[in-house]
């Protein structure tokens, strides 16, 4: 077995169900209520994903709503010429998403740097929830560095920390290739047995019961 | 007729999820463009491949965290030393202290410096990352998405914009790195990144706690 290998992770999950992509555009194109919710299904959790990960929980449920919006419209105008390329059209409007909100954010604050006067500037620091997980993260980390071989934790040091390439890593360590991959693995593994139930449930949960906001077509 | 464009394969680990190495870089913002569509349009409905993604940006972020203050790699690993290596160190220290070397002066030797990766984040899992006070302290700079200069210069200003620390450094990949020796006594900083002009390119929070 490979030591890259999905496998490793002991994820026996299939990977995505992709519906037939021009079935379901076509439905979304005749307005169907049916295909606006399998658009929903298949993307909401990804698209909550990415967004947060990229922009983080601020507004996100508007984000959401806001892509699937201008995906469903723009697929109802007709501009998705390829309905196999829908995937590709989803992740360039979500780009677009978070490049505008970026661009959004420095315009905001050098409108704001301009100013000589008080004003309300959005608290961007993390919520109480937000504190407590993020420390929560944080002792686990330490729980786990201490409690891992002063080989592994220096592997994961050079790796994470010090952006080392595998090369160097090996070189500097007298590793090969796969005792690299290996222990590396090994090394994350023992994160995972500690705290992927509390770090991954808590990220994005997939709610149902918002497909039906996006409007029909106007 | 339009010709779509020829991707460069991604590698997809049992023909289903990306591989360990293709998250890792992505993670670590180096998958390079063909691949990180193809990568990107699966993660939009892969469930699995999320919360690897997420359990992967758990590490990096939990290693940036804690694994600064506990190890510089750099150092000699004790469990690599060769039998001779160990055999030698043994002689040297009965030589120390038959020499009558005080113990007090080894106890006080340098300490290793704290390692602090700066760098700019979104996301839920950006803070202000923290050092500790009164040890050596070694500071990595991203400059990942700056304009490239051959020198860039470096200032750190106390929370009262007083300037404790200045060094013009050559990047080395996409990172600036610099030492204090002496440190940096508790508080709130800013680390400055400016052109050879001398114009803020960048600048990053930085908390030393006592």
């Amino acid at each position: 077995m490979m030591v890259n290998d999905i496998a490793d992770t002991e994820d026996d999950r299939p990977a995505s169900a992709q519906p037939c992509w021009a079935a379901l555009v076509e439905k979304i194109r005749q307005n169907d209520p049916d295909g606006l919710e399998e658009l929903y299904r298949v993307f909401s959790r990804g698209v909550r994903f990415y967004l947060c990960r990229q922009l983080g929980p601020q507004d996100l449920d508007d984000r959401v709503h806001d892509t699937f919006l201008i995906v469903a419209q723009a697929i109802q105008r007709g501009e998705l010429r390829e309905p196999d390329r829908l995937m590709g059209y989803v992740r360039t409007i979500v780009r677009r998403q978070v490049a505008a909100q970026i661009e959004d954010n420095v315009l905001s604050r050098k409108q704001q740097f301009d100013l000589d006067w008080g004003l309300a500037v959005r608290d961007t620091g993390s919520n109480p929830e937000q504190a407590a997980i993020r420390q929560e993260n944080q002792q686990l980390a330490a729980k786990v560095l201490k409690s891992i071989a002063p080989r592994d934790r220096e592997i994961l040091i050079r790796f994470y920390l010090w952006e080392q390439p595998a090369e160097q890593i090996c070189t500097e360590m007298g590793l090969t290739d796969t005792q690299f991959r290996l222990l590396k693995s090994r090394a994350k593994a023992r994160f995972g047995l500690l705290g992927k139930r509390k770090v991954t449930r808590r990220l994005v949960p997939f709610d149902e019961r918002n497909w039906r906001e996006i409007p029909l077509k106007r | 007729m339009v010709r779509r464009k020829e991707y460069a394969k991604l590698e997809f680990a049992d023909g289903c999820h990306a591989t360990d190495d293709a998250l890792e870089q992505y993670a670590m913002g180096r998958l390079p463009e063909p691949q990180l569509a193809e990568f990107e349009e699966h993660l939009l409905v892969c469930e699995s491949c999320q919360d690897r993604l997420a359990l992967e940006d758990s590490i990096r972020q939990g290693v940036r965290d804690k694994g600064a203050a506990l190890q510089q790699p750099h150092d000699v690993a004790w469990w690599r030393l060769p039998r001779l290596a160990w055999a030698a160190g043994l002689v040297a220290v009965g030589l120390a202290v038959f020499a009558g070397i005080e113990w007090h002066s080894v106890r006080h030797s340098p300490a290793t410096p704290a390692v602090i990766l700066l760098q700019t984040t979104r996301g839920t899992e950006g803070t202000t990352p923290a050092a500790p006070a009164g040890r050596p302290l070694t500071v990595v700079l991203d400059l990942t998405g700056l304009q490239q200069f051959s020198e860039y210069k470096l200032e750190i200003v106390d929370a009262a914009g007083h300037s404790v620390f200045q060094a013009s450094r050559a990047p080395q990949v996409d990172k600036l790195q610099a030492t204090l020796s002496r440190g940096l006594a508790a508080g709130a900083y800013f680390v400055r990144v400016y052109n050879p002009a001398r114009e803020l390119l960048r600048e990053y929070a930085l908390v030393v706690r006592g």
